[in-house]
Formats: structure tokens, C-alpha cells, sequence
């Protein structure tokens, strides 16, 4: 086992490696950032002087090295635009990104585990049949095109909910969140809902598979026979059952959510790190995407590295190799 | 039976995410949409427009503008110019920085040498010398005669020397010190910056005491948050949204004509062109240019694209500022005459050319582009649109090798014609400093001359009269094809008296409660 | 012996037994009964049409400057005050039908979702029969390769590329492709190992047929189902994956829009009242993605309930 999780962190640290060799190296050839930065009628003269000052004018090999030394101490380099660190811009908007990660993740689970239960235990029933055709359609939709929408009708028609940002923040632990404030709260509804429709319709349809495979075992006659309660049956015996991969699916699908809270931040103006990496490419940022995709891969490979030691942990006839 | 109660459980939890309260603002403050956030708070980084706008209320300089971009003492209570080359400038006394600290010439002379070693170290190029002569007098010596020098002190921010020594540039960046009339209460970066109102503050006290600046990138969101009551003004107003705003009973919107000129860029001047598949680079024909002009509807584009919220350019400056002429008229569309023009330049059939634009810069740019390149397939020249997002657009044609038509924008904010002559007119490579952003390689040495002279002259007369003739020169060869004057405009609640400024700063400090 | 009687089988059923195979099929039965499956195919078969003869039917071609004009720019739909019936869903910025721009939107997403699936398809594929088949190094480089990537959401990899390499449909098909493949590979890698422990390969292997020929005569049709239904669903997230790269400035050029750009496009005056420009366009990605995942999940399940 431990010799499985030192093999498993050899091979993050490597995905690591690799991830930031090609970003580094492919931000390279993109456009010059200090004609970005120097006024309109700068001349050449003051163009080579920001190009030095930024340490542009090293050869790249040696901008690497210099980049890795600093990876090293946690230094990603200073955001052109911003002036200040790069990873500290990222890890300042983490906590308005999880916040929202972990808003559309409760409500993905909240309806998409009873739904799934339901559609499961009772394949044939008209409703279940419809919360699959609607899942399939939430699978279907445009990510982008449904917070428009949503904006449209509930902000801009209704004007019952708020357009865009946060809201009211309140600080804990040194963590700002807006989720425990009314004002906030009502900022997080709309985003989170745009986020967790596709991660709903996906779980939701994990559920009712395995319930349907469950379903089908002896167990759960057996315990009908006995004149068990449907619901006990469905919660405490089936779905004990089929969480356990639903779980493990669900740590990649959290992957996923932040890839696409950078579609929903922008719509919302969230002002979360996806923003930020939009702004930044917007921007030709190249500090700021470098470190993104860096603390981003990061958290991934922690994620996979989790899921696989869960994975294993829970069924044991996974071989470890 | 059972299976019931799951559904109306999901049904129960959603309903429960979505209930909420409105909360309402309070009078002493006020919110403003914006369209960006700032990049930093330390005054001394690079120059950006927003950035700019918002350190304007932490910090101020010797001198300030009024919004008529008058310059009015500020710090300094006055200056006396002993020559040409040496200014004397008095400071106010008893001015204190936020944290107590008195401002002195040490502060002064040091925030000056500060922007020396920063990336914006060409503002204070001019400046030779700083001489502290007391505590509240301090002498600025230029090493040649500089008539605007005032007007670039303007941008350098006073910063507290103790203060900036003692906790370094980074701490400063996020927690800035200035002597400005509001102080920063709470930054947080792309959702809001929250500034007080200074209590001890040596002018006039804001009449908002909290005034929260909001960035909103979305031009549209920025509408219905007004509309929603989330925020008080917003900048930038979408055209299509000016009409609802307009007819909302507590919303009032403001338009103001702006300087920034919308044109088209000619490589007229070289014998081949970069995107033009011809052996003899037709652009080169005066002809040809006119076509374009003739060509192109700027009324159509006006109403359609813009709204109405523009203004149909017929020469490089309006006539507030130095080098303007009187009595010049567009040409008038005349899709006809344009093709007529292009049958006697040899080209009946017209031809095939890349127009690059930016397709987030000015207002609608991209949409512009487009109007432009359809209207010029109805005379024959095939635009090939190049649309680039700003941070690659101005690297692209910068060096001007690859373009052959390029849209873009100048807002001549010193008044005068002569700044956008030097960057954009003046021959490439021929005279240090001037002519780096000309893509279209225009090249008149009767009109070098007359910027040049313009700006060697300390007299306003002799430069309007050099621009003048300048002026005359780049408009009968069609240096530049003008376009359109873009119109600011900016919205807000009715209990909010505001003048907007030439420079199209927000400045909270300027606003005033309606009675 | 072996290779005789495939031979002889494969060149004697024709296409009309073939046909008539299919429709005494289970496959066939199901599908008849399952009407989300006839639903997608239907929606499916609208799309193609409207993608290959659509542009000859519809008012206009929003690609050519002659025929637009900007003095119709924001036209509501024709049964709004205002509307024309020429302009059936109204008009955008530039005076372009949207209707008609729909059309010739769907045709480009379309081709970059079925090209960008079939370039996937075709080097997953290979890479998957050769990585499975032949096993060692080669196996372990590919399928490292293909794990790294699986840690990271496709759409960001592929917002990734087009973020450096520029908006263009060359450079999106490239970066579909580079995000696409992997699942193919994995999944004819792993069909192709159980392929090749049967009996008939090690026959083939044994009378000397050479390696690529027992790949793609006899391993190929093998794995050929699983990879179809994969390559169903795929058009459909390539669709809405250059949509989302579209929509976020990174995907299609603007002269050629895509149902994606449509939606950007519209986006900006949405919330200033101008809604047609948006929400037909972003109605239409949806029902041709819902078409597809509506066949695509039919087919999943009858085809390869390993997969569900």
C-alpha cells in the first residue's frame, strides 16, 4: 500500500512536471505581451527597457530555469497586468470558485441521487422515463446558453435575482464567502444552478444505473418478501449500494466543474479564478495562465490521486499493482 | 405512494435554494458599474485608463484637472515658470496623507524619482532636476523648454515617501496611502474596490461617504444591474440599451460627444501591399482612397450600428483643439462615384484586401468592421476581415508589415492634433521618436515638416496655424480615412448630479446629491 | 482453413441480405418501440438536410457582403411588431437573416463535430489496435499519454490550445482531435486484448498473415461497434464543445460563424431586449445535440451495455 501511494506520487509530481514544461513552452510562441504594456506612441527604446525589466529578453531556456527555481518556492512569477504574484491572484479567487464549485456539487447530489434512486427503482413508470429524457436533455444543453438565458429571464425580465457578482462577503477563517450572507446567497443561485446541470443529469443517470443493476439482486426480493418499506429498501439497502461508485465517478465530474466554471464565471462575472483565466488570456497574461493551469493541474492530479486511493480502499479487488 | 415524496423532495430543495431577500443601498453611499477592474493601486505602475481613474481618488498630483481638463492647483497652491527651462512650485501646506504623515517636497521629489525606475519612467523623461528648497517649495528643472510639462505632472501621483520606504512596493500595491479626498477601505480583486470618504481631507469632503466602484465586463450585465437597482451609474452604456434606460422613470442617461476618433488606416505609400495579391500595390492611387471613402456609408453605420451614438468625422480632431480646419465636409456616400474612381485607377473589378480591427476595443468595433467590409463589396473591394481581440491587435500592427487596411482608434486627449501626427503621420524610421505607429507608411515630407515645426514652437498660435497646414496636407492624400467621433455615454439614478469629464474619468468626489 | 471461410462469408452477404438482416434484428425491434431513438434519428436527418440542402432553401446567404445590408441590422422576428416575413426569425447587427445564418451555422458545426469526431476516431483507432495489439513500450507510452490527459478535462485542454494557437477551424479540429482520441484508443485497446487472446487471431497469427493485415481485416470490425457509438455521442459534445470554445472568443473565425458564435454574437444585445439573435441559435445547438445523444444513448445501450 504504501509502497502503491509512493509510486502514485512519483507519477503526479512527473504529470506536474510535464504539464508545466509544455505550458511554459507553448506560452512562448504566443504574442509579444510587452507591446501590451508600453503606451501607444512608446518608442523602441522603451519597449527594450519593459522587455528587460520583465526578464523577456533571456533566452527561453533560461527564462525555464529561472521559472523552475521559482516553481519550486511556490514563485510562478508576477502577473504582467497586475504586478503582483500570479499564484497569489489564484489562490485569492479560489475561494469564490470552490465556493461555487461546491454550491452546484450540493445541488447536483440533492437532486440528482433522489431522482436517480426513483428513476432507477421504477424503470418503466412514465416519470422515470421523462427524468431520463430530461437528464439526456441536460446533457444536451449549451452550458453558456443556459446562464444567458437565465440572466434574461430572471435578472433582466423578472428582476428577482441579481446579474452578476458576489454579493455581500463575509470573511471566516480568512476564507470570503458569500454563501452565508442573504445578498450573497442569492448572487451564488443562478451560477450554481447553470453549473450543475450537466454534472445533475450525469449523476443522476450513474444512480439509476446502478440502482437498476442493484435492483435486480437477490437482497433486495429478498427484503421485499420480508415486507420491508419501499423507502427503507431504496435508501438503506439499494443506495448504500450504489454510492460508493457514484462517489468515485463524482471526483472526476468535480474536475469537470471547474473546467466549466470558467464559462459561468464569465457569464456571471464571478469573480472566481476561471474569470481570472479568461480575463488573462484575454489579456496575454502569461504568468497568470501559467499558474492557473499549474495550481489547476495540481488540484486534479491530487483529485485522481484521491479517487484511485478511495477506489481502492473500498473494493479491495482492485489490484494495486 | 412513496416514490411521490422523492419528487416533491427534489421539488422542496430547489425551492429552498431559490427564495431570497432584496436589500436596499443607503443614500450615503453609492455604486458604480464598471467596465474594468483596477490592475493595481500603486499609482507608479504602468498607465491604464481605469487604473488611472481609480488611484485619482487615493492619490493627487502637484496639479489637477478640471473636468474641461483646465489645470487647476492641486497640491501645489501655485507655480511661477523663472524660464523656460525652470519651474518653482509652491506646495499647500498642511496636506496630510491618510496615515497622518504631513506632505512635503521630500515627497514630492521622491514619488518623481519613484516613476524613473518604474515601466512609465517616459513621463518624467522631460525632467532633469528636482530640487528641494524647503519643506513646502520644490523646483523642477527640464532639460529642455517644455511647454506641457504641467500637464504631464498631472499623471504623477504624490506618494508618502516614510510610508512606501517603510513597507515596500508590494504591501503599497494593495494597501495605498494617498492625500486624494476618499481612502481605500477593501479591495477585492474583479468583484468590488470600496473607498471612505476622508474626513480630513483639505478640499471639499465627498458628499457620498462610501463610494463602492464594481467591475462588470459585460457591457449588458452592466445595464441590468442598473436597471435591477444593484448599482447607481454605469459607464459605458451598451447603444441598444439607451432607449430603456431613457424610459425608466428614476434613470438618466448621459451622452457626451468623446474625442476618440474611429479611422481607417491606408498603406498608400509603398509600391507592393501585405495582403493585396497585385504586382503594383493599388492603394497607392489617391483614386483609390477616395473610393473607399466614397464607398463607405458612415450615416448607415451610425444609425445601424452604433444606434445613433456617434458622430460622422470629417478630419482628425474636433474643432476644440489645435490643428482643426474649418470648413471641411465628408465625402458624401456614392457608391457610383467610388466605383467610377476605381474603373479610372485601372481597377473595374476592385480587388481583394485584408482590413485588421480590433474586436474589443472601441465601442462595437467588430460590428463596424463588418458594416465596413460589406459596404465595400457593394463597389467591388473584397475586405478580408482580420479581427483580433486588443492584446494581440496592437502587437500585430504595430510594426505596420503585415497590414494593408487597418481600423483603429486615437483619442487626442492633449488637445491638439499634434500628438496623433507625430505617432501616426510622420515618416517611419526617418526622425527618432516619431512616426513608430505609422502602418500606413505614409510619407509627406512637406507635412513632416509641419509637425515638426509644430511641435518646436511654445506658441499655441504658431502650432494651430503648422497643424493647420498639416492638417490640409494629410486630408488631400488621404493619410487617414476618418470615420466617426464615438459618443461617451453613461447612466445614472436620478438622485445623483454628475458632469462628465472631457478625460471620462468617474470621480466619485465629483458627484453630488440632487436636492 | 480459417481464413477461407471468412473469406467466403464476408463476400457472400450482400447488401440487400444484409438490410434485411438488420430488420429482423433485436436492434431493429428496440428501435422501433423506442421513440426517443426515432426522435433523435428524425432531428438528426433534419440537421443533415438543413446542413447539405438547407442553404439553397433558406432568403439569403449571410456569408456574402453583396446581398446583406446593415440598414436591416436588428429586424424582430416576423411575427413580432415590427417583424418581416422575410426575416422569419429576425435579423442581427449586420442585417443577416437569422434564420438562414442558422443554417449556414449549423453546416459549420456540423462539419468541425463529424470532422474533428472522424480525425479522433481514425488515429484513436490505430493508435488503440496498436497499442493493444502489440503491447510493451509502445502500449505504456500510448496509454501514459492517454491517462495524463484523461486527469484533465477536455474542454479546458481544449481551451487551452485554442487560447495559444488562435481562433480558426484548422486549429480547432486539431485541438478536438487532440482531446478526442484518447477514448478511442482506450476503449480498442481494451476490445482489441480480448480480441486477440481468441482462438481465430492465434489461427490467423500461426498461417503468417502479416501483422497489419490481422489488424484491420480481422481486429478492426471487431472493435468497430463500441467505437461507433462512441463516435455518435462524440459529434454531439464536439458541437457543444466548439460552441463553448466559440462563445468564449477562443473558437470559430467571425467571418464563418458557427451556431456557437451565433449565440456570442446575439449575447451581446440580449439583455438589451434583442433576444432573437441569441436564443434561436443557442435552441438549435441544443435540439441537434439532444438529437444526437437521443440516438446515441439508444444505440449505447443496445450496442455495448458494457459501457453504460
Amino acid at each position: 500500500m504504501i509502497k502503491y501511494i509512493f509510486k502514485r506520487f512519483y507519477h503526479m509530481i512527473l504529470v506536474l512536471f510535464i504539464v508545466s514544461i509544455i505550458v511554459f513552452f507553448v506560452m512562448s510562441f504566443t504574442g509579444d505581451p510587452v507591446l501590451m504594456l508600453v503606451p501607444l506612441d512608446a518608442t523602441q527604446a522603451q519597449i527594450d527597457a519593459a522587455r528587460i525589466e520583465l526578464g523577456l529578453d533571456q533566452p527561453l531556456l533560461v527564462q525555464y530555469g529561472i521559472f523552475l527555481k521559482n516553481l519550486l518556492r511556490g514563485d510562478l512569477g508576477n502577473s504582467y497586468a497586475f504586478k503582483q504574484s500570479a499564484i497569489k491572484l489564484i489562490i485569492e479567487r479560489m475561494p469564490a470558485t470552490f465556493e461555487l464549485v461546491v454550491f452546484s456539487i450540493i445541488i447536483s447530489i440533492f437532486l440528482a441521487i433522489p431522482l436517480g434512486v426513483y428513476a432507477g427503482a421504477y424503470p418503466k413508470k412514465r416519470s422515470s422515463k421523462t427524468i431520463m429524457l430530461a437528464s439526456l436533455l441536460g446533457i444536451s444543453l449549451p452550458n453558456f446558453w443556459v446562464g444567458m438565458m437565465l440572466i434574461f429571464i430572471f435578472a433582466v425580465q423578472l428582476q428577482v435575482m441579481p446579474s452578476f457578482g458576489r454579493g455581500d462577503i463575509i470573511e471566516i477563517v480568512g476564507l470570503r464567502l458569500s454563501i452565508l450572507t442573504k445578498d450573497g446567497l442569492k448572487h451564488l443561485i443562478l451560477p450554481a444552478v447553470m453549473l450543475s446541470i450537466q454534472s445533475m443529469a450525469v449523476l443522476l443517470r450513474l444512480t439509476r444505473a446502478g440502482m437498476m443493476e442493484v435492483m435486480k439482486q437477490d437482497f433486495i426480493k429478498f427484503a421485499r418478501a420480508k415486507g420491508a418499506l419501499t423507502r427503507t429498501i431504496l435508501f438503506k439497502h439499494a443506495l448504500k449500494n450504489v454510492l460508493i461508485p457514484v462517489i468515485t465517478v463524482f471526483g472526476i465530474q468535480i474536475g469537470k466543474i471547474i473546467a466549466f466554471a470558467t464559462v459561468t464565471e464569465t457569464i456571471f462575472a464571478w469573480p472566481g479564478m476561471g474569470k481570472l483565466l479568461i480575463d488573462s488570456i484575454n489579456r496575454s497574461d502569461r504568468p497568470v495562465i501559467v499558474a492557473y493551469l499549474l495550481v489547476v493541474s495540481f488540484i486534479f492530479v491530487c483529485l485522481n490521486f484521491f479517487v484511485d486511493l478511495m477506489y481502492t480502499f473500498i473494493d479491495p479487488r482492485i489490484d494495486l499493482r | 405512494m412513496r416514490s411521490k415524496y422523492l419528487l416533491v423532495f427534489s421539488l422542496v430543495s430547489l425551492l429552498i435554494l431559490s427564495t431570497g431577500l432584496i436589500c436596499k443601498a443607503a443614500q450615503e453611499e453609492i455604486v458604480i458599474g464598471l467596465g474594468s477592474d483596477a490592475l493595481y493601486l500603486d499609482p507608479h505602475q504602468q498607465n491604464e485608463t481605469t487604473t488611472n481613474m481609480l488611484v485619482s481618488h487615493i492619490f493627487e498630483s502637484l496639479v489637477e484637472a478640471t473636468a474641461d481638463l483646465e489645470i487647476v492647483p492641486a497640491l501645489a497652491e501655485r507655480w511661477i515658470r523663472y524660464s523656460d527651462t525652470d519651474w518653482i512650485f509652491h506646495l499647500r501646506k498642511g496636506v496630510k496623507f491618510h496615515n497622518g504623515n504631513d506632505l512635503t517636497a521630500e515627497d514630492v521629489k521622491f514619488s518623481i524619482e519613484r516613476v524613473r525606475t518604474t515601466i512609465i519612467a517616459n513621463m518624467v523623461a522631460p525632467i532633469a532636476q528636482v530640487n528641494i528648497i524647503d519643506d513646502y517649495t520644490i523646483e523642477i528643472i527640464t532639460a529642455e523648454p517644455y511647454a506641457v510639462l504641467l500637464r504631464d505632472l498631472r499623471g504623477i501621483k504624490i506618494v508618502d515617501k516614510d510610508y512606501v520606504s517603510a513597507v515596500g512596493d508590494e504591501y503599497f500595491n494593495l494597501n495605498p496611502i494617498g492625500t486624494g479626498p476618499y481612502k481605500l477601505q477593501e479591495w477585492i480583486k474583479a468583484d468590488h474596490i470600496t473607498f471612505v470618504a476622508n474626513q480630513d481631507y483639505w478640499g471639499k469632503i465627498p458628499e457620498f461617504k462610501q463610494a463602492t466602484f464594481k467591475p462588470i465586463t459585460n457591457v449588458a450585465t452592466r445595464t441590468a444591474a442598473l436597471l435591477s437597482g444593484d448599482v447607481d451609474f454605469i459607464v459605458n452604456v451598451p447603444v441598444r440599451d439607451t432607449i430603456r434606460i431613457e424610459r425608466s422613470p428614476n434613470l438618466e442617461l448621459i451622452r457626451k460627444p468623446s474625442l476618440r476618433l474611429i479611422y481607417l488606416h491606408v498603406d498608400g505609400w509603398r509600391d507592393r501591399s501585405p495582403t493585396i495579391d497585385l504586382p503594383v500595390n493599388p492603394l497607392q492611387d489617391l483614386r483609390v482612397r477616395q473610393a473607399i471613402y466614397y464607398g463607405i456609408n458612415i450615416d448607415a453605420i451610425v444609425k445601424s450600428v452604433m444606434n445613433g451614438h456617434a458622430y460622422p468625422a470629417e478630419q482628425y480632431v474636433q474643432s476644440t483643439h489645435l490643428g482643426y480646419l474649418d470648413g471641411i465636409e465628408r465625402y458624401p456616400y456614392n457608391p457610383e462615384k467610388a466605383r467610377e474612381l476605381l474603373k479610372e485607377a485601372g481597377y473595374p473589378d476592385g480587388f481583394t484586401v485584408t482590413l485588421d480591427s480590433p474586436n474589443d476595443r472601441y465601442v462595437n468595433d467588430a460590428l463596424v468592421a463588418q458594416a465596413i467590409a460589406s459596404q465595400l463589396a457593394k463597389i467591388g473591394i473584397k475586405i478580408e476581415l482580420n479581427l483580433m481581440p486588443k492584446s494581440l491587435f496592437f502587437d500585430y500592427v504595430r510594426p505596420g508589415d503585415k497590414s494593408s487596411l487597418v481600423m483603429s482608434g486615437w483619442s487626442a486627449t492633449s488637445g491638439g492634433a499634434g500628438r496623433m501626427y507625430e505617432v501616426f503621420l510622420i515618416t517611419r524610421d526617418k526622425y527618432e521618436g516619431y512616426g513608430g505607429s505609422n502602418r500606413g507608411h505614409y510619407s509627406n515630407s512637406e507635412f513632416d515638416r509641419m509637425v515638426l515645426k509644430a511641435s518646436s514652437t511654445a506658441s499655441i498660435e504658431e502650432r494651430d496655424e503648422y497643424l493647420q497646414e498639416a492638417t490640409k496636407i494629410a486630408l488631400n492624400d488621404l493619410a487617414l480615412i476618418p470615420l466617426y467621433y464615438q459618443e461617451d455615454l453613461l447612466a445614472k439614478k436620478d438622485f445623483i448630479d454628475y458632469t462628465p469629464r472631457v478625460d471620462n474619468y468617474i470621480l466619485a468626489h465629483e458627484m453630488r446629491r440632487n436636492k | 482453413m480459417t481464413k477461407l471461410k471468412i473469406g467466403v462469408l464476408s463476400a457472400s452477404v450482400n447488401a440487400e441480405n444484409k438490410w434485411s438482416q438488420f430488420l429482423q434484428s433485436e436492434f431493429y425491434f428496440n428501435y422501433k418501440r423506442n421513440i426517443a431513438a426515432i426522435a433523435g434519428t428524425i432531428l438528426i436527418i433534419l440537421f443533415l438536410l438543413m446542413a447539405t440542402v438547407g442553404p439553397l432553401l433558406v432568403p439569403q446567404n449571410p456569408y456574402n457582403l453583396q446581398e446583406i445590408s446593415i440598414l436591416d441590422a436588428y429586424k424582430p422576428p416576423a411575427w413580432a411588431e415590427d417583424g418581416e416575413l422575410r426575416y422569419l426569425l429576425g435579423t442581427d447587427s449586420q442585417g443577416r437573416d437569422i434564420l438562414s445564418s442558422i443554417v449556414y451555422g449549423t453546416r459549420v458545426s456540423l462539419f468541425i463535430g463529424i470532422t474533428g469526431m472522424l480525425f479522433s476516431c481514425i488515429i484513436g483507432t490505430v493508435l488503440g489496435l496498436v497499442a493493444g495489439f502489440f503491447g510493451g513500450k509502445i502500449d505504456s507510452l500510448i496509454m501514459r499519454i492517454a491517462d495524463i490527459q484523461l486527469s484533465f478535462p477536455a474542454t479546458l485542454i481544449a481551451l487551452f490550445i485554442m487560447s495559444i494557437s488562435g481562433r480558426g477551424i484548422v486549429n480547432l479540429l486539431i485541438a478536438l482531435t487532440l482531446v478526442g482520441w484518447v477514448i478511442y484508443a482506450r476503449t480498442v485497446r481494451g476490445a482489441t486484448l480480448a480480441e486477440k487472446k481468441k482462438e481465430y487471431i492465434e489461427a490467423v497469427k500461426v498461417i503468417g498473415l502479416p501483422n497489419y493485415k490481422i489488424l484491420f481485416k480481422h481486429i478492426l470490425p471487431n472493435v468497430f461497434t463500441s467505437t461507433i457509438v462512441i463516435a455518435t455521442i462524440q459529434v454531439g459534445s464536439f458541437v457543444l464543445t466548439e460552441a463553448t470554445l466559440s462563445f468564449l472568443g477562443v473558437g470559430v473565425p467571425v467571418t464563418r460563424p458557427s451556431l456557437g458564435l451565433l449565440v456570442k454574437n446575439g449575447y451581446d444585445v440580449l439583455f438589451s431586449g434583442l433576444w432573437w439573435a441569441s436564443t434561436f441559435p443557442g435552441l438549435f445547438i441544443m435540439l441537434l445535440v439532444f438529437g444526437i445523444n437521443m440516438l446515441g444513448d439508444f444505440m449505447r445501450d443496445e450496442l455495448n451495455p458494457r459501457l453504460k
